[in-house]
């Protein structure tokens, strides 16, 4: 479980696991099903965004994807989509970074969906 | 089932489905999803939910904040509650100003959402409640625009509803047809004919409901709600229907 500690919010789980009651099936099995339905379309998305370099769109991708992950409790991708999506506001991200950003972000996202996998 | 036909739901409008199903499991209470700003107006009319959960920023282009005036002035008594993810969110003054009762920071978190959803509904209820009219057997709610009484309960059209807010408020007296217009319509022109078309489903949603209300016409004057005793047989649901109703 401390491997997990890093890149998943245990607190978010258990709030999202304490909402589970008799019958119902399981929110957080859920939750990841529309995050995999979802992101892997935004990644891509958010790449032609950089490579043609779209800062609104840019930006606006990254938020939904802070978003998107958040609410699973991936917090290591999440803080990344943060910070990007801060560092393209202000300008202060040339395109070379934004790049290896972009990879970063999809590594964490296969992180944590293996990460997701572990606790569902 | 029509979705509207539910007698209890919310409405989230965020372009990540996970928000809405994380608030439906958290309110105990389902949840209409909407993921755009259209999607919603188009059909907002057809809905009146407890309380609406609303992302700020919507997908590449949209902003939750406009809507956030059409859907107050649709859902008076809803509590509208934002969905943000950054606190220090430029918006959410905004946001308020527009109309806004509380927000929600994301990630979402579970207790943070019944604690809030609990406190803007009670709240909002308390001033529904207040804006109540009664006249006879009838109570007209005018936050969610329903006409309640011993025989039922319909749903009236916004110019229904300020057509017969003004009459339980004038009981006693005859109001000439042109201030009915004018409370009913504002400043536009009304044809006489859109006028009595309005007054005959008024009409005919009072039949649906009571058995001691109408609307009567004073010949050249206006009109004027009459209110008779009710007849023995219905005291009793009367009673209860009142008592239900304060």
């Amino acid at each position: 479980m401390n491997a997990l500690q890093g890149v998943i919010d245990m607190r978010l789980i258990e709030g999202i696991r304490s909402l589970n009651a008799d019958g119902q099936p399981d929110l957080l099995a859920e939750l990841v099903g529309i995050l995999k339905d979802t992101t892997p379309a935004i990644l891509d998305a958010l790449e032609s965004a950089v490579e043609s370099g779209d800062e609104r769109v840019t930006q606006r991708l990254a938020h939904r994807l802070k978003g998107g992950s958040g609410n699973v409790g991936a917090r290591r991708m999440a803080r990344l989509c943060s910070d990007f999506e801060q560092a393209v506001k202000e300008g202060s991200a040339d395109a070379a970074s934004q790049k290896r950003t972009v990879e970063a972000i999809r590594q964490a996202y296969g992180e944590a969906l293996l990460a997701l996998d572990q606790l569902i | 089932m029509q979705r509207n036909d539910l007698e209890h739901y919310t409405i989230t409008v965020d372009d990540d489905p996970m928000v809405c199903r994380i608030i439906e499991r958290a309110t105990g209470v389902r949840s209409l999803g909407f993921q755009s700003s259209g999607e919603i107006q188009a059909i907002a009319r057809q809905y009146e939910p407890l309380a609406v959960f609303l992302d700020i920023h919507l997908g590449l282009d949209e902003s939750g904040l406009e809507l956030i005036p059409i859907l107050r002035s649709q859902w008076p008594y809803a509590p509208i509650i934002v969905v943000t993810s950054d606190p220090d969110d430029e918006c959410l003054d905004e946001a308020f100003k527009q109309g806004a009762n509380d927000f929600l920071l994301k990630p979402v978190r579970p207790r943070e959402v019944q604690a809030r959803f609990r406190t803007r509904l009670a709240e909002l209820q308390e001033r529904a409640a207040r804006a109540a009219l009664i006249a006879g057997d009838v109570r007209l709610d005018t936050a969610h625009r329903v006409v309640t009484g011993p025989l039922g309960r319909q749903f009236l059209a916004p110019v229904e509803t300020l057509m017969l807010s003004q009459l339980i408020k004038s009981k006693g007296t005859v109001v000439p047809k042109e201030v009915l217009k004018r409370e009913a319509w504002g400043p536009i022109h009304v044809s006489d004919n859109a006028f009595y078309r309005k007054l005959f489903e008024l009409r005919r949603a009072l039949e649906g409901v009571s058995q001691t209300v109408k609307i009567q016409s004073i010949y050249g004057t206006g009109l004027s709600l009459d209110v008779r005793t009710p007849p023995d047989s219905v005291l009793g649901s009367l009673v209860s229907h009142t008592a239900m109703g304060t």
